[in-house]
């Protein structure tokens, strides 16, 4: 699941739904990184495989090409 | 919080882990453990357990470098100058290597790994090492040297000095180092009057 983060508030885990979704593997993204600290580790600890990236070339740099992926939901959190 | 100060926050929080654990025995998911931060935050910042202790030894390196250089004086001789900024260098090292032991008894069974640790601030060390000999010729302590015959003899000290502190730190080798460094920096220092 691709997540584009774009609230520069605090984001709590628990209200974005995301900690009892059925995917396995979640691309956090936000400009400002640090933001997604809480919920990556709140993914993680529910066996969840996280990146983060502040935007898509990162993304790329980290070789991850979204338009190779087979199966992409993208969510955005506002 | 910035970029930079959460690569630091997981710099000194995996220092506690490596202080503990030694090398060989720390993994990716120890340190995430230690800073409170998850597995991806930390692959952010860092590839690898060597890339975090990498940037652990450039930190502490740069904290020796620091804490040396304040016994330099231009006032000074060059021979109280050399003397006080690498015994300084030396006990810092001996703190530091007591309080990682662990992780330099993993470091002996390759020493090549070592030596690629100590490598930050080189550069640093070897222009203090010119400004403290620039200075000495200013003063006419010393004979005039051409400026390659000075970075020279400052990267001929620093490298000599950096072999000098493995065998002692690393294989505890010259009990009376300071001594003996004292008398070898006196010996090149006559040499150049």
């Amino acid at each position: 699941m691709l997540v584009l983060v774009e609230t520069d508030e605090n984001i709590r885990p628990e209200s974005t739904g995301l900690l009892n979704s059925e995917f396995d593997c979640y691309l956090l993204v936000h400009q400002e990184i640090e933001r997604l600290d809480e919920l990556a580790l709140a993914l993680e600890n529910t066996n969840k495989e996280v990146r983060l990236a502040r935007n898509f070339n990162e993304l790329k740099d980290k070789g991850i090409l979204i338009d190779q992926l087979n199966q992409i939901t993208v969510r955005v959190l506002k | 919080m910035q970029q930079e100060n959460i690569r630091e926050e997981i710099i000194l929080s995996s220092m506690k882990v490596f202080e503990t654990y030694g090398f060989t025995r720390v993994s990716m998911q120890d340190i995430s453990k230690a800073c409170g931060k998850g597995r991806s935050t930390l692959y952010y910042y860092f590839t690898s357990k060597m890339d975090v202790f990498d940037a652990i030894a450039e930190y502490l390196c740069q904290q020796v470098f620091t804490i040396a250089k304040e016994s330099y004086s231009r006032e000074a001789s060059l021979e109280d100058n050399l003397v006080g900024f690498l015994r300084a260098k030396l006990r810092q090292i001996n703190l530091i290597t007591k309080r990682f032991h662990l992780a330099f008894e993993d470091m002996k069974s390759d020493p090549a790994l070592m030596v690629s640790k100590t490598r930050h601030m080189l550069d640093d060390e070897i222009e203090l090492i010119r400004d403290m000999i620039r200075g000495a010729i200013a003063k006419e302590e010393i004979q005039f040297l051409e400026e390659k015959d000075i970075l020279f003899l400052s990267e001929m000290l620093v490298t000599t000095s950096r072999c000098f502190e493995q065998e002692v730190l690393l294989f505890d080798r010259f009990p009376d180092f300071e001594a003996r460094l004292a008398w070898l920096t006196s010996i090149c220092v006559k040499g150049l009057k």
